[in-house]
């Protein structure tokens, strides 16, 4: 498979277009894939890209911030803070590698951000990356970020402060950027990587379902973040599959690769089923919210109890066993 | 701390006259009456937290109200309602009435999970909540306001991942430290288990002043559930962290602890190395093992007293009345050679239960 045809179906994935996933797999071999090829291609062509549009969004947001303190119009400061906010949600919804060891939603994502910290920090005026490194996360990150940019008027202390902490994002943003050119080394931490990568996409769906239906607070666009990271990493609009290591590698691949093709089949399903109920739960009511939550939660359950039992994964956030 | 109030799900009128007839049936036919609160996965996945009916030879469900992700300590407040906490780790805390169906829900602050149960004071006056503080990693008891959940205070645990505590009649609070070493970001997976920490701890409920605490030679098994017999003595069961299978599968799952020193009870058969609950009944521990599809058995200092099958038992409630025991399909009053079993539906219990009387 050439090059130019793995760009395509990567292309496809993340339009989430409607295309039959891997439709040619009755006709064309699919490889058969070991973890480091699954962890590898999901680093070059998944976490990589996202994280360096981190890092881009992170240095506009920065610029957009120091541009408001300059007299600009707020639309724009704000404009930047969701586009970043978004590029972070693509990146960690399905957290893996650098951001666990980083623990960069701890350092970033802390929300609510708590406001009587937030004007502690204000007064402190912290300068320079030494200086918010004691800044506590419950006063710097996204949610502080946006109370921040929220008002029509900034103070100029509490627009001094914004500009430190979108640096402090942008720092976090290139690190990760730094992070994932880095893959994982060597048979077992590819191995250990896999089944991380597994264990996280039932965590993010996990993470989704609460945070958007049964927590509530995540906007509509939020939602559609975290689902298109969740479906592209599930299953493959893409004709062909990749060559081992040339491509990303979704969980429905993986299952082809190994001739589980029912398995595979169910879960391209029912992830289309979960796109319908999320589409219907953006413009309906209580009842299709419930409805989206109850097709994720199925969606969850049947990948504990089959898909990561098939793919030789020992699920740490499974809800089959006790605790 | 984010507050809801949900939309009560009422009981239904006849379920609420079959409840009501049962509160008000005459002492030798209440005796008899076995009630139950427990929660489960529904078959369509949902997390529901109910109260069950044991009377008859099924498990009836005679109340319930869906839950955001899956509970696992439950604990009656002094209020007579039931408070739950949710699975590890764990985001929300639930007041449930079972007799008009009201819920209050409150959601953590982002720098706390909880990380199993929950327990009022002897005075009723605070509860106690078993966390994990995310930015450390350290267990944390927060103390609260039984009413709305409010942080009123905050005890260290004197190690990692807390699972259950008890209060004892000082006052001061025993707790058992899983110490298995996890990260909320990763769930339940366990992280370095060369790194396992499991103690069973005394704290001065006042400060968190650590007044004792105790460890097993085999570092591998997790002290995790906590009953307290007739006695004082306290049983602890246990989960096992081997690497091995082999190990993991003959590991002990009952330890006991008489206030000074902690010792494995006697066992005479494998059983899989997995306590799900424990109970002190009819003078000795019940500890239920999923894994091993059974009831083991111990008198009340530990010599081992024989096992009861019942598919994967697990949620155990227990009062001087007697036991009831959860499985899947399945459950039983009572014990051993004087068991009676009954039918249960599809639904997946989780792993604790409260007699609801």
């Amino acid at each position: 498979m050439s090059r130019r045809r793995v760009a395509l179906g990567f292309a496809l994935a993340l339009c989430g277009s409607g295309v039959a996933a891997q439709s040619a797999w009755r006709s064309v071999a699919v490889p058969f894939y070991q973890p480091g090829d699954i962890v590898q291609g999901q680093r070059a062509h998944w976490y990589l890209p996202r994280a360096q549009d981190l890092a881009r969004s992170a240095t506009a947001l920065e610029q957009a911030v120091q541009a408001r303190c300059a007299g600009a119009p707020a639309a724009a400061s704000r404009a930047a803070w969701r586009d970043l906010r978004l590029a972070w949600l693509r990146l960690a919804t399905v957290p893996v590698g650098p951001l666990l060891e980083r623990r960069s939603a701890r350092r970033i994502d802390f929300a609510p951000a708590r406001p009587a910290r937030v004007a502690r920090a204000i007064e402190q005026a912290p300068v320079g990356e030494a200086a918010m490194e004691r800044v506590g996360s419950a006063a710097k990150g996204f949610d502080a970020l946006r109370g921040l940019l929220a008002p029509a008027a900034l103070e100029p202390a509490a627009c001094a402060y914004a500009v430190e902490v979108a640096a402090d994002l942008q720092r976090e943003a290139q690190a990760l950027a730094a992070a994932f050119a880095e893959g994982p080394d060597g048979d077992e931490a590819q191995l250990a990587a896999w089944a991380e990568a597994v264990n996280q996409w039932v965590g993010g769906l996990e993470q989704l379902r609460v945070q958007g239906f049964e927590r509530g607070g995540a906007g509509a666009d939020e939602i559609a973040a975290r689902w298109a990271a969740l479906r592209t990493l599930a299953v493959s609009d893409a004709v062909v599959a990749p060559e081992a290591g040339a491509g990303l590698v979704p969980l429905e691949t993986v299952l082809r690769g190994k001739g589980l093709n029912p398995l595979a089949d169910w879960l391209v399903a029912e992830v289309r089923t979960v796109g319908l109920r999320l589409d219907a739960a953006r413009r309906g009511g209580a009842a299709a919210q419930r409805a989206a939550s109850r097709a994720l939660a199925a969606l969850a359950r049947r990948v504990e109890a089959e898909v990561a039992p098939a793919l030789d994964v020992r699920l740490g956030f499974t809800d089959a066993d006790g605790d | 701390m984010a507050t809801e109030r949900a939309t009560p799900t009422a009981p239904g009128r006849r379920r609420l006259l079959a409840a009501g007839l049962a509160l008000a049936l005459p002492p030798a036919r209440a005796a008899r009456r076995t009630q139950i609160v427990a929660a489960w996965d529904a078959d369509d996945g949902e997390h529901r937290l109910g109260l069950l009916d044991l009377s008859g030879t099924t498990v009836r469900v005679l109340a319930s109200v869906a839950l955001p992700t899956r509970a696992h300590g439950l604990v009656r407040a002094p209020d007579g309602t039931v408070l739950a906490a949710a699975r590890r780790p764990g985001e929300w805390l639930l007041r449930w009435s079972p007799r008009d169906g009201a819920v209050d829900r409150v959601w953590l602050d982002p720098d706390r999970r909880l990380t199993g149960h929950l327990l009022p004071s002897a005075d009723g006056r605070v509860l106690y909540t078993v966390e994990t503080e995310l930015e450390t990693g350290q267990g944390r008891i927060s103390v609260r306001d039984p009413r709305h959940f409010a942080r009123l205070g905050d005890l260290p645990t004197h190690g990692i991942d807390p699972h259950q505590l008890l209060v004892d009649a000082d006052g001061s609070l025993l707790v058992a430290n899983g110490g298995v070493p996890t990260a909320p970001e990763t769930g339940r997976a366990r992280l370095d288990l060369e790194r396992m920490d499991a103690s069973l701890v005394r704290l001065d409920a006042r400060d968190g002043r650590l007044l004792g605490q105790w460890r097993l030679d085999d570092r591998r098994l997790s002290l995790r559930h906590l009953a307290r017999a007739g006695d004082g003595t306290v049983g602890v069961a246990l989960q096992a962290e081997h690497d091995e299978a082999a190990v993991r599968a003959s590991a002990p799952l009952l330890a006991l602890f008489d206030g000074r020193g902690l010792r494995l009870a006697d066992q005479a058969q494998a059983l899989a190395g997995y306590g799900g609950d424990i109970a002190a009944a009819e003078g000795g521990f019940v500890v239920s093992a999923p894994r091993a599809g059974g009831l083991a058995r111990w008198s009340g200092d530990g010599r081992w007293a024989g096992f009861d099958p019942l598919p994967e038992a697990c949620a155990l409630a227990a009062d001087a009345a007697g036991l009831a025991a959860l499985g899947r399909g399945a459950a039983q009053r009572g014990l051993g050679a004087a068991a009676e079993p009954l039918r249960a539906g599809t639904q997946r219990f989780d792993n604790h239960a409260l007699v609801w009387r």
